[in-house]
């Protein structure tokens, strides 16, 4: 796939694939970032992988624009997509009422019943596409077609922490206590800004929710983990 | 050494020069604002550079010092006192016992570091001692300081000692800009708007972004973009047309089109510039 390398600021460059979200664009952005991740670069300072794009950070002391270019052509020669190991992280949600505060209108709008919606929410796999917005928000893919809502006209001063929404084709969990836009469905025990301190998921990973009780809510005795799906 | 905070003034954080390792993972670079400034203090009295200090914002508030030792003032230019006598910027100050430290707003500037010889005890958070206060983490507890919260100075490693520096803080600073990524995006009118006018800095910014007042831009056709990297620096546009400077805090990826980056060099100065404070954008060819 073809990419385009720009400046961004004088201690930066883009990397930019094609202008859509896919899984195909995703495998060339991840194979890319795996490759920068692998070696250290001399100058590299830090790497955003995105949907679409990567964003370089360098020291302009020690590497330049031209420099740069001849890396990620290197790295896009040498990583094969299905040499990357895939892992997955299951979360619990709650969907009972007293947390799925946009039930009636997910009702209205899916025209499904509601062990529909749960039922569909919690078998897909999602792949987190990226990490950005704050620390512990997972851009997630793979969303059921039968589940795309638009987001609320007007966003929550103040959406719970660990509410867990949908907004047309996307998915997320809060992972604190801000304002949104999203439909909430249900809401997870787990702390993921606390979680993201010591598990690190990764841009490429795979999602799974599964439903819990208000009771198990409760009892919060989950401590989500990384696992090995796929290579090693 | 403790340090007692009497009162923490409006914002007082602890920073340091922020952390790349967590971009990837939606975690901010964070960091002081006007990194100049923070080294300048760190180097004066022989720290390390990335030592933890107190970035204090437009009020400073007041600290008792619990123990004898050296302190250094960098940054905004304020009504700064030990005990009611001024000391000098720039310069390692001595403390003993029972000195309260008092810090008051200034003519110009918005932030003002208090480095500390030693060093300065705070959590870590993704490799930086930086406050980072969305994810209550870092720095004093990951939040900004309390009246009746105690920090302790630890002995650290010395450095040389260097005496007269020049801090970023000017008036009506004359910031640097290059192009974005969506640069060309942009109408040629509002491209002629950015520059050589007088703008100023929001009273709606903080250690995220600051908003620049006296100017409306059309905006690209085009609108918002698939979410991308952004940084300290890239001027972002969203649909209202009223651009926003990206600062120490930036969020690590937006969807809204990235008009400019503001060159390295120039980011401490415009860090310095008060709510309401003036400056100019000037845009420059890389």
């Amino acid at each position: 796939m073809n990419y385009n390398i720009s400046q961004y600021g004088d201690s930066a460059v883009l990397i930019q694939f094609k202008n859509e979200i896919s899984y195909e664009v995703h495998h060339e952005v991840r194979r890319l970032y795996e490759g920068l991740r692998k070696q250290a670069f001399k100058g590299v300072k830090a790497v955003i992988p995105a949907y679409n794009s990567i964003t370089l950070l360098y020291e302009s002391t020690l590497l330049n624009l031209k420099g740069i270019k001849s890396i990620v052509k290197e790295v896009m020669q040498n990583i094969d997509y299905n040499s990357l190991s895939s892992y997955q992280i299951e979360i619990p949600i709650c969907y009972e009422s007293s947390f799925a505060i946009d039930k009636e209108t997910v009702l209205n709008q899916t025209k499904l019943s509601w062990e529909e919606v749960v039922s569909i929410h919690s078998s897909s796999q999602y792949l987190v596409y990226m990490l950005g917005f704050v620390p512990g928000f997972l851009y997630l893919g793979g969303l059921d077609e039968r589940l795309f809502i638009p987001r609320l006209d007007e966003p929550r001063l103040k959406v719970e922490s660990g509410s867990i929404g949908l907004a047309s084709n996307q998915t997320g969990v809060y992972p604190m206590a801000i304002s949104g836009g999203w439909q909430i469905i249900g809401r997870t025990p787990v702390d993921l800004l606390e979680l993201s301190k010591t598990v690190k998921i990764e841009m490429g990973d795979f999602v799974k929710f599964f439903p819990i009780t208000s009771d198990e809510y409760k009892l919060n005795k989950y401590q989500p983990k990384r696992m090995l799906i796929h290579g090693n | 050494m403790e340090i007692e905070v009497l009162n923490p003034g409006v914002s007082t954080t602890i920073q340091d020069l922020g952390r790349v390792n967590g971009l990837a993972y939606g975690v901010p670079y964070g960091g002081a604002m006007d990194r100049a400034s923070a080294v300048l203090g760190n180097v004066v009295l022989g720290n390390p550079i990335s030592n933890p200090i107190f970035e204090c914002t437009l009020v400073g508030g007041d600290y008792l010092f619990k123990g004898s030792g050296h302190i250094c003032i960098s940054g905004a230019p304020f009504f700064v006192r030990l005990n009611d006598e001024s000391i000098p910027y720039n310069t390692k100050v001595k403390v003993v016992k029972g000195d309260v430290l008092t810090v008051k707003s200034g003519e110009i500037g918005r932030y003002l570091y208090v480095s500390i010889k030693g060093r300065l005890e705070a959590d870590e958070y993704w490799g930086s001692y930086s406050t980072y206060e969305v994810a209550r983490s870092g720095g004093y507890k990951g939040r900004s300081l309390k009246k009746g919260d105690v920090l302790r100075v630890k002995k650290g490693s010395t450095l040389t000692y260097i005496s007269k520096f020049q801090t970023p803080v000017i008036e009506n600073p004359v910031i640097r800009w290059s192009k974005g990524p969506e640069y060309h995006d942009f109408s040629t009118v509002d491209l002629k708007l950015m520059d050589n006018r007088q703008l100023n800095v929001s009273n709606d910014s903080n250690r995220m972004g600051y908003r620049v007042d006296g100017l409306k831009l059309k905006g690209t056709s085009t609108g918002n973009i698939i979410s991308s990297g952004t940084f300290k620096g890239v001027i972002q546009v969203p649909n209202s047309g009223i651009p926003i400077v990206l600062m120490s805090d930036s969020p690590s990826t937006g969807g809204y089109p990235r008009l400019g980056v503001v060159l390295k060099e120039d980011l401490d100065q415009l860090a310095q510039v008060k709510p309401g404070g003036a400056f100019k954008f000037q845009y420059v060819e890389l």
